[in-house]
Parts: C-alpha cells; sequence; structure tokens
C-alpha cells in the first residue's frame, strides 16, 4: 500500500519536470534494505501514471544497497 | 500531501478537535485541503540530448517533501521542547491501552496530549479523551500511515503545550509507517505476546527504525506459544541498540520502567534545549 505513495510521489516529481511534455522512461533507485517493493511499485507506478505526462512511460527499476530512495532521472520524448 | 497517503479526493484526511467536543460539546471536524507543493529546493536538471529522447538527471530524493515537512515539525517540538513519541504496532498490539494506563498514570504530573491515527472513526480519540487528556483524531481515509502533513494538521489543532508530551499513535500497521518520518524525537514499537516472536525478523523495518520496543501483554505470556527472550534477541537482531521494556497494560507490570524511560526521554530533551 506505500508503494502507491511512493509511486504518487514519483509521478509528480516526474509531471513537474516533464512540463506536459511526454515521458518515455522513468529510472529510480530503490534500496534493498527500503521496505518498498519493486513488482508492487511497478504497479502503483501505472496506476499513478494514468492520464499524466508519465503515462505512457516504463519504470525502470534499480536496486541498489542500502535503503535510500532515489529518482534518478527521467528520458522525455524528443520534439525536435 | 496525498501523494503520500494514498487518500482520493473522495475520502479526504481528517481532523477531528475532541477538546472542542470536550469544552463545547460539539463535533468540530474539517477535511483538509491538500497542497501540492512541488518545489525539490535547489535540485539541478542536468538535461542530454540523445537521438531519440531528451534525458534529464535528476537525482531527487523520493518522499523528500514529506522529510521536509517532518523536519519543520521536528524544529516545532524543539522549540516548545516538546517530546513527540511515534508508536507504531500491528492493530491489536494494545497502543491505545497502554496510552490509556499511561495517561491516566502521568496526567497529573505531566502536560501530554495525542494525536491518534486511524482510517476511519473517533473510537480510539473517544477512549484517550475519556482519560482527560487533549487529543485529535487524524483520520488517514485510505491511507495505511500518518505522513508529516497529517501530523502538522493535527498539531494546527491540538496545539500541545510548551514542555509536554505527544504521543503519536500511529494507524495499526508494522509495514508502511515505518516509511514516513513525522517529525518525532524518538519511534516507540509495540509488539504484544499474542503476535509472534518472529515479528521482528517478519517486518525488519518497523523494529529497525524504532528506538523503543515495548512487549506488551505481558500477562498472557503463560497461555501463549511467545518466548519473549526470543523477541528480544529477534529485536536486537534487527536493530543492535533497541531497548526492550516488558509491559502489560492491563495489569500494569512493568509501566515503572516505561515511566521511567518517559522521564529520562523528557529531561534529555530539556538539557539539549539549554544554551
Amino acid at each position: 500500500m506505500h508503494e502507491l505513495a511512493v509511486a504518487r510521489d514519483i509521478v509528480s516529481m516526474v509531471e513537474e519536470v516533464a512540463a506536459g511534455r511526454p515521458v518515455q522512461r522513468v529510472n529510480v533507485e530503490i534500496g534493498q534494505e527500503s521496505c518498498v517493493s519493486p513488482d508492487a511499485l511497478a504497479f502503483c507506478f501505472d496506476i499513478a501514471a494514468e492520464g499524466g505526462a508519465a503515462a505512457a512511460a516504463s519504470l525502470e527499476i534499480a536496486r541498489t544497497p542500502g535503503d535510500a530512495l532515489t529518482l534518478k532521472s527521467i528520458e522525455l520524448e524528443e520534439t525536435v | 500531501m496525498c501523494g503520500h497517503c494514498g487518500c482520493g479526493s473522495d475520502q479526504p484526511v481528517t481532523v477531528i478537535d475532541l477538546q472542542a467536543e470536550t469544552s463545547h460539546g460539539q463535533s468540530q471536524s474539517h477535511a483538509h485541503e491538500h497542497h501540492h507543493h512541488h518545489d525539490h529546493g535547489g535540485e539541478h536538471h542536468h538535461t542530454h540530448v540523445r537521438s531519440e529522447s531528451t534525458v534529464v538527471e535528476l537525482n531527487a530524493r523520493i518522499l523528500a517533501k514529506n522529510d521536509a515537512l517532518a523536519a519543520r515539525n521536528r524544529s516545532w517540538f524543539a522549540g516548545r521542547e516538546i517530546l513527540a513519541l511515534n508508536l507504531m504496532s500491528a492493530p491489536g498490539a494494545g497502543k491505545t491501552a497502554l496510552l490509556e494506563r499511561t495517561l491516566a498514570d502521568l496526567n497529573e504530573d505531566m502536560a501530554l496530549s495525542v494525536i491518534e491515527g486511524d482510517q476511519a472513526g473517533i473510537r480510539d480519540a473517544e477512549r484517550i479523551r475519556a482519560a482527560g487528556t487533549p487529543v485529535v483524531q487524524v483520520n488517514t481515509g485510505t491511507g495505511c500511515h500518518l505522513d508529516a502533513a497529517m501530523v502538522a494538521e493535527g498539531l494546527a489543532t491540538l496545539k500541545p503545550t510548551f514542555g509536554s508530551v505527544l504521543f503519536i499513535e500511529n494507524v495499526g500497521n508494522l509495514v508502511c509507517p515505518a516509511l514516513f518520518d513525522l517529525g518525532e524525537r524518538r519511534r516507540v514499537a509495540i509488539l504484544s505476546v499474542t503476535e509472534g516472536d518472529d515479528k521482528p525478523i517478519k517486518y525488519p523495518h518497523m523494529f529497525r527504525a524504532a528506538d523503543l520496543l515495548l512487549l506488551n501483554k505481558i500477562d498472557l505470556l503463560e497461555h501463549v506459544d511467545f518466548d519473549a527472550d526470543r523477541a528480544e534477541a529477534n529485536a536486537r537482531e534487527v536493530s543492535p541498540d533497541i531497548q526492550v521494556i516488558r509491559v502489560s497494560a492491563k495489569t500494569g507490570a512493568g509501566f515503572a520502567a516505561w515511566y521511567d524511560w518517559l522521564t529520562r526521554e523528557h529531561a534529555l530533551l530539556r538539557d539539549a534545549a539549554l544554551p
């Protein structure tokens, strides 16, 4: 359940940076010691992203040591 | 803060002031508006252009907004020398019963107040109010934990007094609350002997985050298959420095040690506030 809160936090940051531009990919790092489950997060991300700039984005989750949760980068669709 | 608590607009977080009920005999509740602050303070966005997409490097901490609000709560508490405790356990471990006895015993000697977190209802807050302690109920709607924004809302209504002890009773849940800093000074986990003595191993995040473990319902030890020594050992395995006190909210056993801990923490806080 807390993965939904985490997913919504990620999506709100992504949407702010994307400012309406479509997002292709979202790269996050989820610490192995954190209590966030990658599977549950991926599931919740799709729900949280629905209808926004990140709706079509794929969520790439890298596992890292420790318990940090980090939004590493986002990839925006090239508009040029 | 709905990005954190998981509540939808149809089920807003509500703060219910039971003080108003005590003094005016009427319920005062309001649904608070969620404020969406989207500043990620001074973070730097580097943009690289690739052939088919633009990569924006962020390296932003997830849940940073909650942590920032928690830091604000923490400063607020420190400035007022308020000892804020985040009480966390599974549902039914006896958080409210433990609080009821604590409040009844300490009400005359210390200024106390309570923020009650539950998904719905004011049952627990009514129990606390009956003990004669200022209390607000925060209902999280569909949310499975309190977050720093909800506590800030609760504080605005509760207005705990200078030098008081504030008990924040989190939503009964051994998983989610561990992830959300509320700005508390200490985290207290409660485990009852009617649960398994392997809980600390199965839910390590909760116990790793705790400063104190209260092993509750020890009056039932002879009736259940729960090894208190093993439970303590399991807790120390995930959190080597955790303090453990065995108590019974029903009989009052062990409460003297719990009050000693509270008094000590309160004194430490005052010492820390000295110039």
